[in-house]
């Protein structure tokens, strides 16, 4: 059991030093420097090259990679030269906003597909599961970027139920803050709900026609029972496993429904960071994602097992 | 699904009343999603000698809605003033291909590398979930954003980038059904009766592992035809003038409100595409898995 | 057209005074009464700085101008209309000299907000620190003009320019040498000061979460009292020019800075009091006649015959845009009837056949800047231009750190750049003229250097006008690039606010707004 865990967080570690390594080598490829940038147009040679000594930007890139894992282990990310913020502070001023968004996207998503996978899978090919199909599909040809916009007007504009851009913190009041929430996250949720529901009916579809559910509907189980105390757990596991890798991709940011509502989420400050070169922090929040990213799918590897006691055997075995 | 529960399934199938109606619905809902297919398809290929405007120059005013009796006006003109209709039928090519390709790309190596790793296990499963999650904990940004510094940008290097966002997600599933399945009776007595590895993933479990992924594949192919366009934005998108349905929605999405077809039109044509996907789909599986054969 | 809605708000100001003098609870446009002090406005502006450093920031619209003024106050600032000098922390900015030296002088007894005196040597330190390469100030150019700065007493800073510039008020007022922060505050660090930024402006920072919001406090100490009349500003940011109009309209804010045509119109439409400072010159379309195939003049009058202006209009601000036909505005006092480029299909095709004969074909890349103005612009351009034969155009994104080095490395055939002033000097000099850093189109032309160092050293209106004459002239013969639309610094009002007053480049003064209860 303890082999288990410290192979499970050696593994860990070694997925979070394998994607700093890959985005510390990818920027140093990418042209230019958070120099330039910080020096503006009328920068000349001479002045890029010294503000990249001072920050010592000009060394080979492995140098610095070691150099910044040095400190990242100590736990210092250090400061954004851009912004001459320490890169921790930006990354945990902006975490709750994007935590919520994250949550609450996949908590509708779930919730939402569930339930329209349920009713798509009681009687594939019926009319209400068709129709489903019609809709899932057409969240699937929607991009956020127009969702977002045509949910803003019929929503903030037209009937002014939520506010049409901005975030309300949770000490500016609960309610405020779930309003300027609710808009980005339905808009992020879309396609989640789409792809979701697809993969959950496909597999409910699969499980309803094993041995065990027929035994269970002879025992005169009513339909509704079998369906969420029978079939729901043993057909999750797709549905389980694109959930863990979403959220995971949910905390690293939704950059086009963070810059349309003009939310601080660490999305916005990835992009920024990415587009100015400012590796420092670049190479925080990858770390911190990645981080986060492998602890939620170890969760999600352990959950197979108390989805389906199949798998447990078998992982004894 | 097991042998038994096929059989079950057989019996149970044929027990229950034939709904003519509902089949032949849809049928023909399957019969107009592949022709949908076909024709996209047919016209993506055969852009070239159909009787269209070019997609580059313009046909009139900006921003003219759907009207009859032109033909290059039939869907209106973008915001420069080209024919939409023109534009979706070139654009279909570039739509296509990256849906396609990279969907394929990531469903073929994925599913393969998630099948071996969730069967044997061990140090094979460890490292390929290794390599998996390494690329799933990578900002899909960065990458695209290297790539698109590294390489001009292109449609080689957009389905570069866009396979190597989607193998991982494939391997993850392909993986955690791969591990659901091989725990089952059906898989011990195929190996208790001496199947060989080979045998075992081809016979037994890839029929198994196959609907989920199948059920995930338009939904990818939706995304990366879609995804496409919002790249745009990076550098990354397929340079102008070439047309693509992703990038079409990403330009007309400041007139959304005066010119809505520029959008509209666009995540139609999309939206067609995918649901014929989706009921092709469905439709083949229905013909060719045995284990849903009626 | 652009000013009447404010016009009308002064006459009917004027008006109310005249009549009962009492305001009215009418919140209708022309119901405005005197300024009422107190409430708390929601702004949104279009770029957040990295920093709030005078320096680092930059005066114009859609950058920081509104944040900087609402920092540090202003020195000066400028009439619109004719460019003519007000004067605010600063008494006068005199010279005697034909422009060879100044002298600024300071009002009496101000201070910063942490008590602190504004005087002399905070001039002197913020106006040197500006030249400093390392610090990246948007407003070297028109620092770096100035050769030496010195103290003469408490209230007053002596300034020698490298050469004579009789108009230099107009380079304080339109960059950030307009802006003095507190020396003191300055020399902590960058880190230290954007956490406490000390200024003599109209407000202070009560707290700043980067990409969320900055929350500003009325500076009780500031020396032009009654105003500021706002007790709070939030100052949100959102680059999404259709979101920003659309908080406001569903009352999530108060004030927008905004720059794109077509969500002007559309909040203008929709009743919304829609400031738009007149601004000359334009956006254009620079080329680069340091490399082919713009290095031949029939290639550049080629590409601004063949191009429809009002075509690019129509695709990128759907027809609402202002196109400019001529350099100045008709209300500028160097205005000339004379349109800068001459529609011409015929001709332009001849010249582009006439150059592929001689091997020269014109085919070039325009490199477009990420955001949609200039992408639809650069596709216009190559969608216009593919309607004509032995022409080529390529459009290629390029990201923010390779558009801050175009200037540097003037790489490029095609790109968008922009020329935009109140007075011509000293952006048109810079825009144009030969030994100039920020010259985009690479045009060096004797009669034309001659020309604009004429309207920079003539001291009297005469020979000014005379001298822009003759630039006019020049340019439409050079045709260093086609403008295709004016600036549009605008300011959109709620319904219930008043008070954008804007100078330089569109440079909102926060201490004018005010919020009838």
């Amino acid at each position: 059991m303890v082999l288990t865990v410290a192979g499970r967080v050696g593994r860990s570690l070694l997925v979070v030093l394998l994607v700093t390594v890959a985005v510390a080598a990818l920027l140093s490829l990418a042209p230019g420097s958070v120099a330039s940038v910080i020096l503006g147009e009328n920068a000349t040679p001479q002045a890029i090259a010294e503000l990249n000594a001072r920050l010592g930007l000009d060394r080979p890139f492995f140098v610095q990679y070691v150099d910044w894992l040095g400190n990242a282990v100590q736990g210092d990310l250090g400061t954004s030269p851009l912004t001459s913020q320490p890169v921790m502070d930006a990354i945990l001023e902006r975490l709750p906003v994007t935590l919520q968004l994250a949550v609450m996207a996949l908590t509708i998503a779930l919730v939402v597909s569930i339930l329209l996978a349920v009713v798509s899978a009681v009687r594939p090919g019926s009319v209400v599961d068709r129709g489903i199909n019609v809709v899932s599909s057409m969240l699937l040809s929607v991009p956020a970027f127009i969702a977002g916009p045509v949910l803003i007007y019929f929503f903030a504009v037209q009937l002014g139920w939520f506010p049409v851009t901005g975030w309300s913190r949770i000490s500016d009041g609960l309610g405020e803050n779930l309003l300027s929430a609710m808009l980005p996250a339905i808009a992020i949720s879309l396609i989640e709900i789409a792809a979701f529901h697809r993969v959950l009916r496909a597999d409910l579809i699969g499980t309803l026609r094993e041995d065990f559910v027929g035994a269970a509907r002879a025992k005169g189980m009513s339909p509704a029972y079998v369906m969420f105390r029978h079939a729901l757990r043993p057909s999750s596991f797709s549905l389980i496993t694109l959930a863990g890798i979403n959220l995971g991709r949910l905390v690293g940011g939704t950059v086009i429904v963070e810059s349309l509502f003009s939310l601080p989420g660490l999305g916005q400050l990835l992009a920024t960071s990415i587009i100015s070169r400012d590796v420092i922090t670049v190479q925080g929040v990858v770390v911190f994602i990645a981080v986060v990213y492998v602890g939620v799918n170890t969760v999600v590897d352990l959950s197979y097992r108390l989805i389906d006691p199949r798998v447990r055997k078998a992982a004894a075995a | 699904m097991n042998h038994h529960a096929v059989n079950a399934g057989r019996v149970a199938a044929s027990a229950e009343p034939v709904v003519p109606k509902v089949r032949s619905a849809r049928s023909i809902v399957v019969c107009l999603a592949y022709a949908w297919l076909v024709a996209v398809i047919g016209m993506a290929l055969l852009a070239d000698f159909l009787p269209l405007a070019s997609y580059a120059t313009p046909v009139g005013t900006p921003r003219q809605g759907p009207q009859w009796g032109s033909l290059d006006l039939l869907m209106g003109t973008d915001n420069l003033g080209r024919s939409i209709l023109s534009r979706v039928v070139y654009g279909a090519r570039v739509s296509l291909v990256v849906g396609t390709v990279a969907g394929l790309i990531g469903f073929l190596i994925g599913g393969f590398l998630g099948m071996l790793a969730g069967y044997f296990g061990k140090k094979l499963d460890a490292v390929v979930r290794l390599i998996a999650d390494a690329v799933l904990a990578f900002p899909p940004l960065i990458l695209l954003l290297a790539l698109s510094s590294i390489l001009t940008p292109s449609v080689r290097t957009l389905l570069v980038g866009l396979s190597l966002l989607v193998v991982p997600t494939f391997t993850r599933l392909a993986r955690a059904n791969t591990l659901a399945w091989s725990a089952r009776e059906f898989v011990l007595a195929a190996r208790n009766m001496g199947a060989g590895h080979r045998r075992i993933l081809v016979k037994e479990i890839l029929p198994n592992v196959l609907p989920s992924l199948g059920a995930y594949l338009p939904i990818v192919m939706a995304a990366l035809i879609v995804a496409e366009g919002s790249l745009s934005f990076l550098g990354l998108g397929i340079p102008p003038p070439t047309p693509s349905w992703g990038g079409m929605i990403s330009d007309g999405k400041d007139a959304i409100a005066d010119a809505p077809h520029l959008v509209f039109l666009p995540a139609l044509v999309i939206f067609l595409t995918v649901f014929s996907l989706n009921q092709a789909g469905d439709h083949l599986r229905q013909r060719f898995d045995r284990t849903l054969q009626d | 057209m652009i000013r009447s809605s404010r016009l009308l708000a002064t006459a009917a100001v004027a008006l109310v005074l005249a009549g009962c003098g009492g305001t009215s609870s009418d919140t209708s446009r022309d119901a405005a009464g005197d300024p009422v002090s107190g409430g708390t406005a929601t702004v949104i502006q279009i770029t957040e700085p990295r920093s709030l450093d005078p320096a680092i920031m930059s005066n114009t619209w859609p950058f920081n101008a509104f944040l900087g003024n609402a920092l540090y106050g202003t020195l000066m600032i400028n009439k619109p209309e004719t460019g003519e000098i007000e004067y605010k922390l600063a008494e006068s900015f005199t010279t005697e000299d034909n422009g060879a030296t100044f002298e600024l002088r300071l009002h009496e007894g101000l201070t910063f907000s942490d008590g602190s005196p504004l005087n002399a040597e905070a001039v002197k330190f913020n106006w040197d620190r500006i030249k400093d390469p390392s610090l990246g100030s948007a407003s070297i150019p028109e620092a770096s003009l100035v050769s030496s700065t010195e103290v003469v007493d408490a209230t007053t800073v002596k300034v020698t320019l490298v050469a004579p510039v009789p108009n230099y008020a107009q380079a304080v007022v339109s960059t950030s040498m307009n802006w003095i922060g507190s020396p003191a505050a300055l020399q902590k660090g960058q880190q230290a000061f954007d956490t406490n930024p000390i200024g003599a402006g109209p407000f202070t920072v009560d707290s700043w979460t980067r990409q969320d919001r900055i929350e500003l406090v009325r500076n009780a100490g500031y020396w032009d009292a009654p105003r500021p009349y706002l007790e709070r500003i939030v100052l949100r940011t959102n680059t999404d020019s259709n979101q920003r109009v659309n908080t406001l309209i569903s009352g999530g804010a108060d004030v927008v800075i905004d720059t794109n045509w077509e969500t002007i119109a559309r909040a203008r439409d929709m009743g919304y009091d829609t400031e738009v400072q007149p601004l000359n010159g334009g956006q254009y379309l620079a080329m680069n006649a340091r490399r082919a195939p713009f290095d031949d003049v029939r290639a550049r009058k080629a590409v601004a015959a063949a191009l429809d202006v009002g075509a690019m209009n129509q695709s990128v601000y759907n027809g609402k845009g202002e196109v400019p036909t001529t350099l100045f505005t008709e209300s500028s006092p160097y205005f000339v009837d004379a349109p800068l480029v001459r529609p011409d299909k015929a001709a332009a095709q001849r010249l582009f056949d006439e150059l592929a004969a001689e091997g020269k074909k014109v085919s070039f890349t325009f490199k477009s800047f990420p955001s949609p103005e200039s992408k639809a612009a650069s596709e216009s351009v190559q969608a216009q231009l593919s309607a004509f034969r032995n022409v080529e155009v390529k459009v290629q994104t390029i990201d923010h750190t390779d558009s801050s080095k175009l200037v540097a490395t003037k790489d490029f055939e095609m790109v968008i750049s922009s020329a935009l002033f109140v007075d011509p000097e000293p952006r048109l000099w810079a825009v144009f003229h030969g030994d100039s850093r920020s010259n985009m189109s690479g045009i060096d032309d004797e009669q034309l250097n001659v020309a604009l160092e004429k309207g920079r050293t003539s001291t009297n209106e005469q020979d000014r006008k005379a001298a822009y004459d003759a630039v006019q002239q020049r340019l439409t013969e050079l045709v260093p690039g086609v403008f295709y639309t004016r600036g549009s610094p605008a300011a959109v009002l709620g319904k219930n606010v008043y008070g954008a007053v804007q100078y330089g480049n569109g440079s909102l003064l926060p201490e004018e707004l005010w919020i009838q209860p």
